[in-house]
């Protein structure tokens, strides 16, 4: 009776040491998986200092006793209760430091409002026009009475006051001007900031009639500049401006559609020499990155064992990070993000080759090992024939990768159409960037057709 | 010159002892069947005479020479004159019937040129032949895995063919064929055998194929030597012996 009680006694202590009785039933990963855990619940909850916290590592503790106790006295297992608690503890610290706000996506739509807009009218083509220009001197404010202002012998502007002020409504004719031309009215202020005349919100624009005639009423727009008030008694004078306005000729690309399509040639380029390089030294690697090939000896599995450290070490480095250092080191442009490419392709691709070199047939090996073939000859007949459309196939799955990755690294610096996206954001040409968009998602679209469909046939 | 395989022994890194002090002789000319269930032994034996598996212990002496001393450049001087078909054919498949072939060669052909794809016209003109004596001349330029399994197990034995070879090794050459295609090969293996005098060294699991072909028998169980005899010898204690007391006896 004493010695149950004992025995009981002994049991209750093991259940309040989280892990230990794992430990003591032989299970030596899941009691350190309970140790670890333990400690960095703890961990968290010094850190953050939060109640709920350490409720849930107190809640964790009596879960994982109650786990042990049911183990010895129903022979069942309850995890849930402490797993719960450490989810719980987990997600919770993890949601804090995310700082997740669900609103910010709702709230700052407009941030994203320009660019979302853009999408719809991306800056494709461009219609060279012929532009007249006419200038009205405006005094802002009126220091005397204002008078009407006609500017012009044959052809005649006239605006309803020489002199106005910011939300003053003027009136604006043009008489025996050229017919059937689009009118557009723009505010320049003394600095020379140029702004479109809106109405409604959206740009004022008119159209002349048959005789060359056109009339408008406008609001003077903010645009005093900063700093720059005029003092009592004294104006500034801004520029009324009317733009005579028809397009000529035929339409042709925008500049920035000639940019995209030169930029993403150039990029496809990089990604296509990167990949190309990075064959030529993966391809060889690979052999020695290869268990089969190199298991033989003590020496050779060495070299294994290094190359297929360097490959996972090499590849896991982002290849935007490889970007920066290469920036750094060869200086901004197009060579930086061609050598970040190879850098990560080599690595990717050797332990991608080398997987597929540990994967063959060894019987072909052993058949051509007993004909007293060399070291190189079984590689040549026996290996390379059995590894040739892998290897292809995912070269062309890497080429397309890169054509997506360039693009990442012209962000920093590595050239492509990445570089001039990033200025255009920066920029705030939203048109353009939309532009850009567009460019890069039609072209990665192609490239995955074209190289899914080469795969299909070469597999 | 006989061949002569003293106490071998293979223990594989797991432990398995495929192999437990096994000795016999070959004399030239002989067509000798390896019998014995699977995982007897029979593989192992067989790729320890050529070094594929490397022989824990033992020797093996052919012409005088000691294969298991033998250094890489003289194991594949000595490789090249011992010709090998397995049960599952061991082509390169996507490669052509020819360069199949060819490969047969390679122990043969100066490395760097092979390596470059080239063979001299001499040696395509002998790989043509080794075709047609199998009769696949017409199925040169196909790929390797066009072809049928027999079709298939008799480009292994053309490749062979290509080493003029005085020991063929076959490796249950005919288990993954049609039973009623196992005779059209080993027919082939026999006229080498008798015709070219090569010594045959052949694992079979049929004993009515072993009676047919085969001028002397090997017994294997369990990696020992349980028996060493002639075909007609195996009587049904003998059959017991090799092949356990549940075993039937079918056909032959």
């Amino acid at each position: 009776m004493d010695r149950k009680r004992n025995a009981s006694a002994v049991k209750a202590l093991i259940s309040l040491i989280p892990g230990l009785a794992y430990f003591l039933e032989g299970h030596q990963t899941l009691s350190l998986i309970w140790f670890f855990v333990t400690l960095a619940i703890l961990g968290l909850a010094l850190w953050r200092g939060h109640t709920w916290l350490w409720i849930c590592l107190a809640l964790w503790w009596v879960g994982s006793s109650y786990d042990v106790l049911m183990r010895y006295y129903r022979n069942t297992s309850r995890l849930w209760p402490a797993v719960l608690a450490a989810l719980v503890a987990f997600y919770g610290v993890g949601w804090e430091v995310t700082e997740i706000d669900l609103l910010a996506p709702f709230q700052r739509f407009d941030k994203m409002k320009p660019y979302l807009v853009a999408l719809l009218q991306p800056d494709l083509i461009l219609h060279p026009e012929e532009r007249e220009v006419f200038q009205v001197p405006i005094e802002m404010p009126c220091v005397k009475e204002p008078q009407p202002k006609t500017i012009g012998h044959k052809e005649t502007i006239t605006v309803s006051s020489g002199c106005a002020w910011t939300g003053d409504t003027l009136k604006v004719e043009g008489e025996t001007l050229r017919p059937g031309f689009k009118v557009e009215l723009w505010w320049v202020n003394p600095i020379g900031e140029r702004q479109r005349i809106l109405k409604g919100g959206t740009p004022l624009t008119l159209q002349t009639d048959e005789h060359g005639r056109f009339t408008a009423e406008f609001t003077v727009p903010k645009a005093i500049p900063v700093g720059f008030e005029p003092k009592p008694g004294e104006y500034q004078v801004h520029t009324l401006q009317v733009h005579l306005v028809r397009r000529v000729g035929m339409i042709r690309p925008s500049d920035a559609l000639i940019e995209v399509a030169l930029k993403m040639g150039e990029t496809i380029a990089i990604a296509l020499l990167a990949t190309t390089l990075a064959v030529i030294v993966a391809a060889p690697l690979s052999f020695l990155g290869a268990r089969n090939i190199m298991g033989g000896s003590i020496p050779t599995r060495a070299i294994y064992y290094l190359m297929r450290l360097f490959f996972n070490v090499v590849r896991s480095v982002e290849p935007m990070i490889f970007g920066i250092v290469f920036v750094v080191w060869v200086g901004l442009g197009s060579f930086a993000g061609m050598l970040a490419l190879v850098a990560h392709s080599i690595a990717a691709l050797g332990k991608l080759f080398s997987e597929v070199v540990e994967h063959i047939d060894p019987g072909p090996v052993e058949a051509i090992s007993a004909t007293g073939a060399n070291r190189l000859q079984v590689i040549r007949y026996a290996v390379i024939p059995q590894i040739v459309p892998d290897f292809a196939s995912f070269t062309l799955y890497r080429w397309d990768i890169n054509v997506r990755m360039s693009t990442i690294i012209g962000f920093v610096g590595g050239g492509g159409i990445g570089f001039r996206l990033s200025e255009w954001i920066r920029l705030s040409a939203y048109r353009q960037v939309a532009t850009a968009v567009i460019g890069i998602a039609l072209v990665i679209i192609a490239l995955d057709y074209l190289s899914s469909q080469i795969r299909r046939r070469i597999v | 010159m006989p061949l002569i395989v003293e106490h071998l022994t293979k223990i594989y890194p797991d432990g398995t002892r495929a192999l437990n002090d096994v000795s016999f002789r070959v004399e030239d000319g002989e067509f000798v069947a390896i019998v014995g269930l699977s995982g007897a032994g029979k593989s192992t034996l067989l790729r320890c005479i050529n070094r594929l598996v490397e022989p824990t212990s033992g020797r093996i002496i052919w012409n005088d020479i000691d294969i298991t001393a033998a250094s890489p450049q003289e194991l594949r001087r000595i490789r090249r004159q011992i010709g090998m078909i397995f049960q599952q054919f061991n082509l390169v498949k996507r490669s052509t019937v020819l360069t199949n072939v060819l490969s047969g060669r390679l122990g043969y052909l100066n490395p760097w040129l092979t390596l470059l794809g080239y063979f001299p016209p001499a040696e395509k003109k002998r790989a043509m032949e080794a075709l047609e004596r199998v009769g696949l001349a017409d199925l040169a330029y196909k790929r390797a895995d066009e072809l049928s399994g027999g079709q298939q197990q008799r480009v292994g034995i053309a490749r062979a063919l290509m080493q003029e070879p005085r020991l063929l090794l076959a490796d249950e050459p005919v288990a993954s064929l049609d039973p009623v295609l196992a005779h059209s090969i080993l027919r082939y293996i026999e006229e080498l055998n008798k015709e070219g005098g090569v010594t045959v060294i052949c694992s079979l699991h049929f004993l009515d194929l072993v009676h047919r072909y085969a001028t002397k028998v090997i017994g294997l169980k369990d990696g020992f030597k349980v028996f060493e005899g002639r075909p007609e010898e195996i009587d049904d204690r003998r059959f017991k012996e090799i092949y356990g007391q549940e075993a039937e006896r079918i056909g032959g």
